[in-house]
Protein backbone atom coordinates (compact mmCIF):
# COMPACT_ATOMS: atom_id res chain seq x y z
CA UNK A 1 0.00 0.00 0.00
CA UNK A 2 1.65 3.17 -1.14
CA UNK A 3 0.94 6.97 -0.84
CA UNK A 4 2.19 8.59 -3.57
CA UNK A 5 -0.62 10.97 -5.31
CA UNK A 6 -3.43 10.11 -3.29
CA UNK A 7 -4.02 11.80 0.02
CA UNK A 8 -6.19 14.83 0.11
CA UNK A 9 -4.98 18.09 -0.26
CA UNK A 10 -5.15 19.77 2.95
CA UNK A 11 -2.65 21.62 4.56
CA UNK A 12 -1.11 18.84 6.58
CA UNK A 13 -0.19 16.93 3.92
CA UNK A 14 0.79 19.62 1.69
CA UNK A 15 2.94 20.25 4.79
CA UNK A 16 4.67 16.73 4.52
CA UNK A 17 4.83 17.12 0.61
CA UNK A 18 7.08 20.76 1.07
CA UNK A 19 9.14 18.71 3.63
CA UNK A 20 9.84 15.50 1.18
CA UNK A 21 10.02 18.09 -1.52
CA UNK A 22 12.82 20.35 0.70
CA UNK A 23 14.50 16.97 1.13
CA UNK A 24 14.85 15.77 -2.42
CA UNK A 25 15.71 19.12 -3.78
CA UNK A 26 18.75 20.05 -0.98
CA UNK A 27 20.19 16.73 -1.73
CA UNK A 28 20.47 15.90 -5.29
CA UNK A 29 23.19 13.62 -6.20
CA UNK A 30 24.40 13.89 -9.89
CA UNK A 31 25.32 11.80 -11.89
CA UNK A 32 28.78 11.96 -13.29
CA UNK A 33 28.31 11.51 -17.16
CA UNK A 34 30.26 13.66 -18.91
CA UNK A 35 30.63 12.99 -22.58
CA UNK A 36 33.06 15.77 -24.11
CA UNK A 37 33.69 19.01 -23.29
CA UNK A 38 31.46 20.36 -20.99
CA UNK A 39 32.14 17.65 -18.70
CA UNK A 40 35.23 20.06 -17.83
CA UNK A 41 32.86 22.33 -16.73
CA UNK A 42 31.28 20.09 -15.07
CA UNK A 43 34.19 19.49 -12.87
CA UNK A 44 35.09 23.17 -12.40
CA UNK A 45 31.35 23.48 -11.18
CA UNK A 46 32.16 20.52 -8.28
CA UNK A 47 35.27 22.55 -7.31
CA UNK A 48 36.43 25.43 -5.12
CA UNK A 49 35.44 28.35 -6.22
CA UNK A 50 32.07 27.46 -8.67
CA UNK A 51 31.40 24.83 -5.56
CA UNK A 52 28.47 23.00 -5.86
CA UNK A 53 28.67 21.28 -2.63
CA UNK A 54 26.96 24.22 -1.02
CA UNK A 55 24.06 23.30 -2.87
CA UNK A 56 23.89 19.97 -1.51
CA UNK A 57 24.52 18.29 -4.93
CA UNK A 58 28.37 17.75 -4.72
CA UNK A 59 28.47 14.03 -4.11
CA UNK A 60 28.95 13.14 -7.74
CA UNK A 61 27.91 9.30 -7.67
CA UNK A 62 29.45 7.31 -10.83
CA UNK A 63 26.70 4.54 -10.81
CA UNK A 64 22.96 5.48 -12.08
CA UNK A 65 22.29 3.44 -9.12
CA UNK A 66 22.92 6.32 -6.30
CA UNK A 67 21.87 9.27 -8.30
CA UNK A 68 19.51 11.27 -7.89
CA UNK A 69 19.89 13.48 -11.42
CA UNK A 70 21.95 12.67 -14.54
CA UNK A 71 23.72 15.63 -15.71
CA UNK A 72 24.50 14.63 -19.71
CA UNK A 73 27.55 17.02 -20.21
CA UNK A 74 28.98 16.90 -23.92
CA UNK A 75 27.63 15.72 -26.97
CA UNK A 76 25.43 12.26 -28.09
CA UNK A 77 26.24 10.08 -30.58
CA UNK A 78 23.83 7.36 -31.93
CA UNK A 79 26.42 5.08 -30.32
CA UNK A 80 25.90 6.79 -26.97
CA UNK A 81 22.53 7.25 -27.25
CA UNK A 82 21.80 3.96 -26.23
CA UNK A 83 23.73 3.91 -22.74
CA UNK A 84 22.08 6.93 -22.19
CA UNK A 85 19.15 5.56 -22.33
CA UNK A 86 19.99 2.45 -20.79
CA UNK A 87 21.60 4.20 -17.50
CA UNK A 88 19.00 6.62 -17.23
CA UNK A 89 16.56 3.01 -17.17
CA UNK A 90 18.89 2.39 -14.80
CA UNK A 91 18.39 5.25 -12.44
CA UNK A 92 16.16 4.76 -9.44
CA UNK A 93 12.78 7.38 -8.78
CA UNK A 94 12.79 10.05 -7.73
CA UNK A 95 15.08 11.30 -11.31
CA UNK A 96 16.14 14.20 -12.75
CA UNK A 97 17.98 15.11 -16.38
CA UNK A 98 19.85 18.06 -17.13
CA UNK A 99 20.45 18.42 -20.33
CA UNK A 100 24.26 20.75 -20.04
CA UNK A 101 25.83 22.47 -23.34
CA UNK A 102 24.41 23.02 -26.64
CA UNK A 103 25.07 19.91 -27.79
CA UNK A 104 22.70 17.98 -25.37
CA UNK A 105 19.96 20.95 -25.66
CA UNK A 106 19.58 20.88 -29.24
CA UNK A 107 23.04 19.37 -31.27
CA UNK A 108 25.22 22.15 -30.82
CA UNK A 109 27.87 23.11 -33.57
CA UNK A 110 26.54 19.63 -35.21
CA UNK A 111 22.85 20.08 -35.21
CA UNK A 112 23.15 20.54 -39.36
CA UNK A 113 26.13 18.06 -40.42
CA UNK A 114 26.43 15.78 -37.84
CA UNK A 115 25.14 12.50 -39.59
CA UNK A 116 25.98 10.89 -35.89
CA UNK A 117 24.84 13.42 -33.64
CA UNK A 118 21.44 12.89 -31.89
CA UNK A 119 20.11 16.82 -32.25
CA UNK A 120 18.98 17.26 -28.44
CA UNK A 121 18.47 14.60 -25.81
CA UNK A 122 15.13 14.82 -25.15
CA UNK A 123 14.14 12.84 -28.03
CA UNK A 124 15.01 9.58 -26.01
CA UNK A 125 15.26 10.73 -22.66
CA UNK A 126 12.83 13.63 -20.67
CA UNK A 127 14.53 15.99 -19.71
CA UNK A 128 13.85 18.50 -16.89
CA UNK A 129 16.76 21.22 -17.71
CA UNK A 130 18.38 22.46 -20.44
CA UNK A 131 20.77 24.60 -19.86
CA UNK A 132 21.98 26.38 -22.72
CA UNK A 133 26.07 27.05 -23.37
CA UNK A 134 29.26 25.94 -25.16
CA UNK A 135 29.70 24.84 -22.66
CA UNK A 136 27.47 27.01 -20.27
CA UNK A 137 29.61 28.72 -17.27
CA UNK A 138 29.71 27.01 -13.91
CA UNK A 139 27.50 30.05 -12.74
CA UNK A 140 24.89 28.87 -15.34
CA UNK A 141 25.13 25.22 -14.32
CA UNK A 142 24.05 26.40 -10.69
CA UNK A 143 21.45 28.49 -12.11
CA UNK A 144 20.05 25.07 -13.47
CA UNK A 145 20.08 23.22 -11.05
CA UNK A 146 18.58 26.02 -8.47
CA UNK A 147 15.67 26.03 -11.36
CA UNK A 148 15.46 22.03 -11.33
CA UNK A 149 15.17 22.89 -6.95
CA UNK A 150 12.18 25.34 -7.52
CA UNK A 151 10.48 22.70 -9.73
CA UNK A 152 11.11 19.87 -7.46
CA UNK A 153 9.51 21.86 -4.61
CA UNK A 154 6.26 22.46 -6.65
CA UNK A 155 6.23 18.29 -7.41
CA UNK A 156 3.31 16.81 -5.64
CA UNK A 157 4.64 13.49 -3.71
CA UNK A 158 1.86 12.80 -1.63
CA UNK A 159 -1.32 14.83 -2.65
CA UNK A 160 -3.37 14.26 -5.11
CA UNK A 161 -5.00 17.45 -7.28
CA UNK A 162 -3.74 20.48 -9.33
CA UNK A 163 0.33 20.78 -10.40
CA UNK A 164 1.66 23.67 -8.79
CA UNK A 165 2.90 26.51 -10.10
CA UNK A 166 7.11 26.91 -9.02
CA UNK A 167 7.92 29.75 -7.49
CA UNK A 168 11.48 31.21 -9.64
CA UNK A 169 11.80 33.48 -7.77
CA UNK A 170 15.55 34.88 -8.29
CA UNK A 171 16.07 32.17 -11.22
CA UNK A 172 16.90 33.59 -13.88
CA UNK A 173 15.07 31.97 -17.26
CA UNK A 174 15.76 33.28 -20.88
CA UNK A 175 12.32 35.05 -22.11
CA UNK A 176 10.12 32.80 -23.86
CA UNK A 177 11.30 30.00 -22.51
CA UNK A 178 8.15 28.03 -21.66
CA UNK A 179 8.69 24.98 -23.34
CA UNK A 180 12.03 24.01 -21.19
CA UNK A 181 9.41 23.74 -17.72
CA UNK A 182 7.38 21.24 -19.06
CA UNK A 183 9.42 19.18 -21.90
CA UNK A 184 6.97 18.22 -24.58
CA UNK A 185 8.49 14.73 -25.28
CA UNK A 186 7.71 12.60 -22.49
CA UNK A 187 9.29 9.53 -23.56
CA UNK A 188 8.52 5.70 -22.08
CA UNK A 189 11.15 4.32 -24.41
CA UNK A 190 13.58 5.80 -27.02
CA UNK A 191 12.86 6.97 -30.72
CA UNK A 192 9.32 8.31 -30.36
CA UNK A 193 9.56 11.71 -31.46
CA UNK A 194 5.86 13.77 -30.89
CA UNK B 1 65.47 16.82 -53.77
CA UNK B 2 62.44 15.66 -52.08
CA UNK B 3 61.89 12.81 -49.73
CA UNK B 4 60.01 10.66 -52.12
CA UNK B 5 62.52 11.38 -55.04
CA UNK B 6 65.24 9.89 -52.96
CA UNK B 7 63.53 6.92 -51.88
CA UNK B 8 62.64 5.95 -55.51
CA UNK B 9 66.05 6.26 -56.28
CA UNK B 10 67.07 4.24 -53.53
CA UNK B 11 64.92 2.03 -54.45
CA UNK B 12 65.89 1.91 -58.22
CA UNK B 13 69.58 1.23 -56.75
CA UNK B 14 68.00 -2.10 -54.81
CA UNK B 15 65.89 -3.15 -57.22
CA UNK B 16 62.67 -2.89 -56.00
CA UNK B 17 61.16 0.04 -58.19
CA UNK B 18 58.89 -1.81 -60.50
CA UNK B 19 56.18 -0.23 -61.16
CA UNK B 20 56.74 2.49 -58.40
CA UNK B 21 56.07 6.27 -59.87
CA UNK B 22 56.24 9.81 -58.24
CA UNK B 23 53.19 11.79 -57.91
CA UNK B 24 54.04 15.57 -57.75
CA UNK B 25 51.34 17.66 -56.82
CA UNK B 26 51.22 20.87 -55.45
CA UNK B 27 51.85 19.49 -52.12
CA UNK B 28 54.43 17.61 -50.98
CA UNK B 29 55.56 14.89 -53.90
CA UNK B 30 54.12 11.34 -52.88
CA UNK B 31 55.20 7.67 -53.79
CA UNK B 32 52.59 5.83 -56.13
CA UNK B 33 52.85 1.79 -55.51
CA UNK B 34 50.67 -0.49 -57.48
CA UNK B 35 47.96 -2.03 -55.82
CA UNK B 36 49.19 -5.51 -55.86
CA UNK B 37 53.16 -4.38 -55.07
CA UNK B 38 52.51 -2.71 -51.44
CA UNK B 39 53.17 -4.84 -49.10
CA UNK B 40 56.32 -5.70 -50.63
CA UNK B 41 57.46 -2.60 -50.85
CA UNK B 42 56.52 -1.50 -47.69
CA UNK B 43 58.43 -4.55 -46.00
CA UNK B 44 61.65 -3.28 -47.62
CA UNK B 45 61.37 -0.08 -46.88
CA UNK B 46 60.60 -0.93 -42.94
CA UNK B 47 63.65 -3.18 -43.18
CA UNK B 48 66.53 -1.90 -45.66
CA UNK B 49 69.28 -0.14 -43.81
CA UNK B 50 69.51 2.67 -46.10
CA UNK B 51 65.88 3.42 -45.93
CA UNK B 52 65.01 2.08 -42.09
CA UNK B 53 60.60 3.02 -42.42
CA UNK B 54 60.44 2.31 -38.90
CA UNK B 55 57.45 4.70 -37.52
CA UNK B 56 53.89 4.30 -39.79
CA UNK B 57 52.15 7.80 -38.53
CA UNK B 58 49.42 7.77 -40.87
CA UNK B 59 47.21 5.54 -43.07
CA UNK B 60 44.02 7.01 -44.45
CA UNK B 61 41.67 6.42 -47.42
CA UNK B 62 39.69 8.92 -49.68
CA UNK B 63 36.70 8.38 -52.24
CA UNK B 64 37.92 10.43 -55.46
CA UNK B 65 34.90 11.10 -57.71
CA UNK B 66 35.31 12.11 -61.21
CA UNK B 67 36.94 15.56 -62.16
CA UNK B 68 36.83 17.02 -65.23
CA UNK B 69 38.13 20.32 -66.46
CA UNK B 70 36.11 23.10 -67.50
CA UNK B 71 36.28 21.91 -71.16
CA UNK B 72 34.66 18.55 -70.56
CA UNK B 73 37.90 16.41 -70.39
CA UNK B 74 38.31 13.28 -67.80
CA UNK B 75 40.92 14.13 -65.36
CA UNK B 76 40.40 12.12 -63.02
CA UNK B 77 38.15 9.11 -63.10
CA UNK B 78 36.87 7.35 -60.09
CA UNK B 79 38.23 5.83 -57.47
CA UNK B 80 39.80 5.45 -54.03
CA UNK B 81 43.26 6.07 -52.76
CA UNK B 82 44.96 4.77 -49.66
CA UNK B 83 47.57 7.60 -48.35
CA UNK B 84 50.49 6.08 -45.92
CA UNK B 85 52.91 8.63 -44.08
CA UNK B 86 56.26 6.57 -43.04
CA UNK B 87 58.81 8.30 -40.73
CA UNK B 88 62.49 7.12 -40.88
CA UNK B 89 63.88 8.58 -37.43
CA UNK B 90 67.54 7.63 -38.35
CA UNK B 91 67.49 9.16 -41.63
CA UNK B 92 65.47 12.14 -40.46
CA UNK B 93 62.91 11.35 -43.69
CA UNK B 94 59.40 11.54 -44.28
CA UNK B 95 57.62 9.78 -46.89
CA UNK B 96 54.10 9.61 -48.67
CA UNK B 97 52.91 6.71 -50.00
CA UNK B 98 50.02 6.79 -51.64
CA UNK B 99 48.38 3.25 -53.51
CA UNK B 100 45.19 4.36 -56.66
CA UNK B 101 42.38 1.71 -56.00
CA UNK B 102 39.68 1.21 -58.84
CA UNK B 103 36.20 1.99 -58.10
CA UNK B 104 35.45 -1.62 -57.62
CA UNK B 105 32.93 -2.56 -54.56
CA UNK B 106 34.70 -3.30 -52.23
CA UNK B 107 37.98 -1.50 -52.91
CA UNK B 108 40.59 -4.03 -51.48
CA UNK B 109 44.74 -3.13 -50.69
CA UNK B 110 46.63 -5.47 -48.75
CA UNK B 111 47.32 -4.13 -45.34
CA UNK B 112 50.37 -3.59 -43.42
CA UNK B 113 49.75 -4.11 -39.68
CA UNK B 114 51.62 -6.79 -39.73
CA UNK B 115 54.64 -4.39 -40.17
CA UNK B 116 53.52 -1.63 -38.45
CA UNK B 117 51.20 -1.86 -35.16
CA UNK B 118 49.93 1.86 -35.69
CA UNK B 119 48.59 0.64 -38.94
CA UNK B 120 46.31 -1.84 -37.03
CA UNK B 121 43.91 1.15 -36.23
CA UNK B 122 44.28 3.51 -38.78
CA UNK B 123 43.18 0.93 -41.45
CA UNK B 124 40.20 0.52 -39.35
CA UNK B 125 39.09 3.82 -39.08
CA UNK B 126 39.96 4.14 -42.87
CA UNK B 127 37.31 0.77 -43.45
CA UNK B 128 34.85 2.36 -41.53
CA UNK B 129 35.03 6.14 -42.84
CA UNK B 130 35.42 4.76 -46.38
CA UNK B 131 34.96 1.39 -47.12
CA UNK B 132 38.16 0.07 -48.16
CA UNK B 133 38.76 -3.70 -47.23
CA UNK B 134 42.42 -4.33 -45.87
CA UNK B 135 43.13 -8.09 -46.74
CA UNK B 136 45.28 -9.57 -44.52
CA UNK B 137 44.20 -7.15 -41.46
CA UNK B 138 43.55 -9.39 -38.26
CA UNK B 139 40.90 -7.43 -37.09
CA UNK B 140 38.82 -5.46 -39.57
CA UNK B 141 35.68 -4.16 -37.85
CA UNK B 142 34.18 -0.74 -37.55
CA UNK B 143 36.14 1.09 -34.82
CA UNK B 144 34.72 4.73 -34.33
CA UNK B 145 30.93 4.10 -35.91
CA UNK B 146 28.68 1.35 -34.20
CA UNK B 147 28.96 -1.97 -35.19
CA UNK B 148 25.38 -1.85 -36.95
CA UNK B 149 25.74 1.49 -38.75
CA UNK B 150 24.83 1.35 -42.08
CA UNK B 151 27.72 3.11 -45.25
CA UNK B 152 30.44 4.53 -45.17
CA UNK B 153 30.29 8.38 -44.01
CA UNK B 154 32.98 9.65 -46.11
CA UNK B 155 32.11 8.70 -49.30
CA UNK B 156 31.61 11.48 -50.99
CA UNK B 157 27.62 10.05 -51.88
CA UNK B 158 26.67 9.37 -48.57
CA UNK B 159 23.10 9.95 -47.77
CA UNK B 160 22.69 10.70 -43.98
CA UNK B 161 20.70 8.62 -41.91
CA UNK B 162 17.31 9.55 -40.65
CA UNK B 163 17.04 7.40 -37.51
CA UNK B 164 19.24 5.06 -35.26
CA UNK B 165 17.83 2.56 -33.79
CA UNK B 166 14.27 4.50 -33.55
CA UNK B 167 15.82 7.58 -32.75
CA UNK B 168 15.61 10.28 -34.73
CA UNK B 169 18.97 11.84 -36.41
CA UNK B 170 16.69 14.56 -38.63
CA UNK B 171 17.86 18.43 -37.96
CA UNK B 172 15.18 19.58 -35.99
CA UNK B 173 12.91 21.04 -38.44
CA UNK B 174 11.74 24.46 -36.18
CA UNK B 175 15.11 25.66 -36.15
CA UNK B 176 15.47 28.38 -38.33
CA UNK B 177 17.83 28.07 -41.38
CA UNK B 178 20.91 29.76 -41.75
CA UNK C 1 23.00 0.55 39.81
CA UNK C 2 20.98 -2.44 40.72
CA UNK C 3 21.33 -5.31 38.24
CA UNK C 4 17.35 -4.65 37.07
CA UNK C 5 18.79 -0.70 36.64
CA UNK C 6 21.32 -2.49 34.46
CA UNK C 7 19.59 -4.23 32.51
CA UNK C 8 16.44 -1.66 31.63
CA UNK C 9 19.20 0.49 30.54
CA UNK C 10 20.43 -1.72 28.00
CA UNK C 11 16.87 -2.56 26.95
CA UNK C 12 16.61 1.12 26.62
CA UNK C 13 19.79 1.44 24.64
CA UNK C 14 18.40 -1.53 22.13
CA UNK C 15 15.18 -0.59 21.75
CA UNK C 16 16.51 3.27 20.58
CA UNK C 17 19.20 2.04 18.71
CA UNK C 18 17.27 -0.29 16.97
CA UNK C 19 13.96 2.16 16.46
CA UNK C 20 16.35 4.82 14.94
CA UNK C 21 16.65 2.44 12.19
CA UNK C 22 13.53 0.79 11.78
CA UNK C 23 11.53 3.62 12.25
CA UNK C 24 12.29 5.73 9.22
CA UNK C 25 12.58 2.24 7.19
CA UNK C 26 8.97 1.63 8.11
CA UNK C 27 7.54 5.41 7.50
CA UNK C 28 9.52 5.52 3.77
CA UNK C 29 8.52 1.60 2.65
CA UNK C 30 4.63 3.64 2.58
CA UNK C 31 6.32 7.02 1.31
CA UNK C 32 8.73 5.84 -1.30
CA UNK C 33 8.31 5.35 -4.77
CA UNK C 34 8.04 2.00 -6.44
CA UNK C 35 8.53 1.17 -9.95
CA UNK C 36 10.08 -1.83 -10.91
CA UNK C 37 11.12 -2.46 -13.90
CA UNK C 38 13.14 -5.13 -15.76
CA UNK C 39 15.48 -2.70 -17.27
CA UNK C 40 16.03 -1.00 -14.13
CA UNK C 41 17.03 -4.49 -12.75
CA UNK C 42 19.17 -5.48 -14.92
CA UNK C 43 23.05 -5.78 -13.92
CA UNK C 44 25.03 -2.14 -14.38
CA UNK C 45 27.64 -2.40 -16.48
CA UNK C 46 28.40 0.81 -18.23
CA UNK C 47 25.30 1.36 -19.87
CA UNK C 48 25.89 -1.65 -22.30
CA UNK C 49 24.74 -5.49 -21.93
CA UNK C 50 26.41 -7.15 -19.56
CA UNK C 51 28.75 -10.01 -20.78
CA UNK C 52 29.83 -12.87 -18.77
CA UNK C 53 29.09 -13.83 -15.35
CA UNK C 54 29.36 -11.19 -12.33
CA UNK C 55 31.53 -13.93 -10.03
CA UNK C 56 35.04 -13.70 -10.63
CA UNK C 57 37.48 -15.53 -9.49
CA UNK C 58 39.84 -14.07 -7.00
CA UNK C 59 43.40 -13.78 -6.69
CA UNK C 60 45.37 -16.57 -4.25
CA UNK C 61 47.17 -13.71 -3.27
CA UNK C 62 44.42 -12.23 -1.60
CA UNK C 63 44.03 -15.24 1.01
CA UNK C 64 47.88 -15.96 1.99
CA UNK C 65 48.16 -11.73 2.21
CA UNK C 66 45.33 -12.04 4.78
CA UNK C 67 46.27 -15.37 6.30
CA UNK C 68 49.57 -13.86 7.18
CA UNK C 69 48.12 -10.51 8.68
CA UNK C 70 45.48 -12.54 10.46
CA UNK C 71 48.38 -14.72 12.55
CA UNK C 72 50.21 -11.22 13.11
CA UNK C 73 47.28 -9.85 14.69
CA UNK C 74 46.54 -12.81 16.94
CA UNK C 75 50.18 -12.00 18.26
CA UNK C 76 49.47 -8.82 18.86
CA UNK C 77 46.30 -9.42 20.79
CA UNK C 78 47.83 -11.99 22.70
CA UNK C 79 50.28 -9.57 23.97
CA UNK C 80 47.22 -7.22 25.37
CA UNK C 81 46.38 -9.57 28.45
CA UNK C 82 50.06 -10.32 29.02
CA UNK C 83 51.19 -6.33 29.56
CA UNK C 84 47.92 -6.32 31.69
CA UNK C 85 48.51 -9.46 33.76
CA UNK C 86 52.23 -9.57 34.28
CA UNK C 87 52.35 -6.20 36.54
CA UNK C 88 53.55 -7.84 39.75
CA UNK C 89 57.25 -6.63 40.39
CA UNK C 90 59.10 -10.24 41.23
CA UNK C 91 57.42 -11.51 37.98
CA UNK C 92 58.66 -9.02 35.76
CA UNK C 93 61.68 -10.30 34.63
CA UNK C 94 60.38 -13.82 33.83
CA UNK C 95 57.77 -12.04 32.13
CA UNK C 96 59.79 -10.13 29.61
CA UNK C 97 61.33 -13.06 29.32
CA UNK C 98 58.54 -15.01 28.07
CA UNK C 99 57.17 -12.26 26.13
CA UNK C 100 60.03 -12.05 23.95
CA UNK C 101 60.64 -15.53 23.40
CA UNK C 102 57.27 -15.59 21.86
CA UNK C 103 57.58 -12.60 19.77
CA UNK C 104 60.81 -14.48 18.65
CA UNK C 105 58.98 -17.65 17.55
CA UNK C 106 56.76 -15.72 15.61
CA UNK C 107 59.42 -13.52 14.55
CA UNK C 108 61.08 -16.81 12.69
CA UNK C 109 58.03 -17.06 10.90
CA UNK C 110 57.86 -13.91 9.48
CA UNK C 111 61.65 -14.28 8.11
CA UNK C 112 60.32 -17.72 6.73
CA UNK C 113 57.56 -16.01 4.91
CA UNK C 114 59.95 -12.94 3.58
CA UNK C 115 62.19 -15.41 2.09
CA UNK C 116 59.70 -17.14 0.67
CA UNK C 117 58.56 -14.38 -1.14
CA UNK C 118 54.65 -14.31 0.20
CA UNK C 119 55.08 -10.72 1.13
CA UNK C 120 55.72 -9.71 -2.35
CA UNK C 121 52.68 -8.98 -4.28
CA UNK C 122 54.97 -10.44 -8.20
CA UNK C 123 57.80 -13.04 -6.78
CA UNK C 124 60.66 -12.39 -7.46
CA UNK C 125 62.80 -15.10 -10.03
CA UNK C 126 64.63 -16.38 -6.80
CA UNK C 127 62.06 -16.76 -4.91
CA UNK C 128 59.95 -19.11 -6.82
CA UNK C 129 62.55 -21.72 -6.76
CA UNK C 130 62.67 -23.08 -10.23
CA UNK C 131 66.22 -23.18 -10.54
CA UNK C 132 66.55 -23.45 -14.34
CA UNK C 133 64.73 -19.57 -13.96
CA UNK C 134 67.29 -18.22 -11.69
CA UNK C 135 70.35 -19.40 -14.11
CA UNK C 136 69.20 -17.83 -17.12
CA UNK C 137 68.16 -20.95 -19.10
CA UNK C 138 64.35 -20.46 -19.52
CA UNK C 139 63.83 -17.63 -21.93
CA UNK C 140 61.41 -15.09 -21.16
CA UNK C 141 58.96 -14.61 -23.53
CA UNK C 142 57.97 -11.02 -25.26
CA UNK C 143 54.79 -10.04 -24.82
CA UNK C 144 54.43 -10.39 -28.69
CA UNK C 145 55.65 -12.12 -31.45
CA UNK C 146 58.66 -10.86 -33.11
CA UNK C 147 59.09 -11.79 -36.65
CA UNK C 148 62.84 -13.30 -37.54
CA UNK C 149 62.94 -10.79 -40.42
CA UNK C 150 62.60 -8.02 -37.97
CA UNK C 151 65.13 -8.96 -35.41
CA UNK C 152 68.05 -7.61 -37.14
CA UNK C 153 66.79 -4.10 -36.82
CA UNK C 154 68.39 -2.03 -34.04
CA UNK C 155 67.96 1.39 -33.00
CA UNK C 156 71.11 3.19 -33.23
CA UNK C 157 72.57 0.52 -35.85
CA UNK C 158 75.15 3.34 -38.04
CA UNK C 159 74.04 4.35 -41.92
CA UNK C 160 74.88 2.23 -44.84
CA UNK C 161 75.76 -0.85 -42.75
CA UNK C 162 75.72 -4.19 -44.65
CA UNK C 163 72.62 -6.31 -43.62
Amino acid sequence: MRFEKSLPDVAFFNLADTVINWGRASSIWPMTFGIACCAIEMMAVGASKFDIDRFGAGAFRATPRQSDMMIVAGTVNAKMALVVRRLYDQMPEPKYVMAMGACTVGGGPYWKYGYNVVKGIDRFVPVDVHVPGCPPRPEAVLEGLRFLQRKIMAQRVLTRGEPKKPDFTGVSIAPGTVGILEPKVHLQGPGVRS
Amino acid sequence: MSAAREVLEILLKEGMAQGLSLFEGPQDPALVVPQGRLHEVCAHLKRSRLLAFEQCVLVTGTHMVEKTDPKGIVVRTEGFEVMYHLRSTQHHRILAVKVILPAEEPPTVQSVADLWRAADWHERETYDMVGIVFEGHPNLHRILLPDDWEGHPLRKDYLYPREYHGISLEVDPQWPAP
Amino acid sequence: MSVLDQIQVIVVFLLVGVGMIAAPMLLLRFLRPFKPDPIKAMPYECGKDPIGEAQVCFDMRFYTDALIFLIFEVEVVFLFPWARVFKQPELKGVALAEGLIFIFILFLGLVYVWAKGDIDWVKSVSATGDVRRVRGEVPVTPPFEIKEADKRERVGAAKGDPS
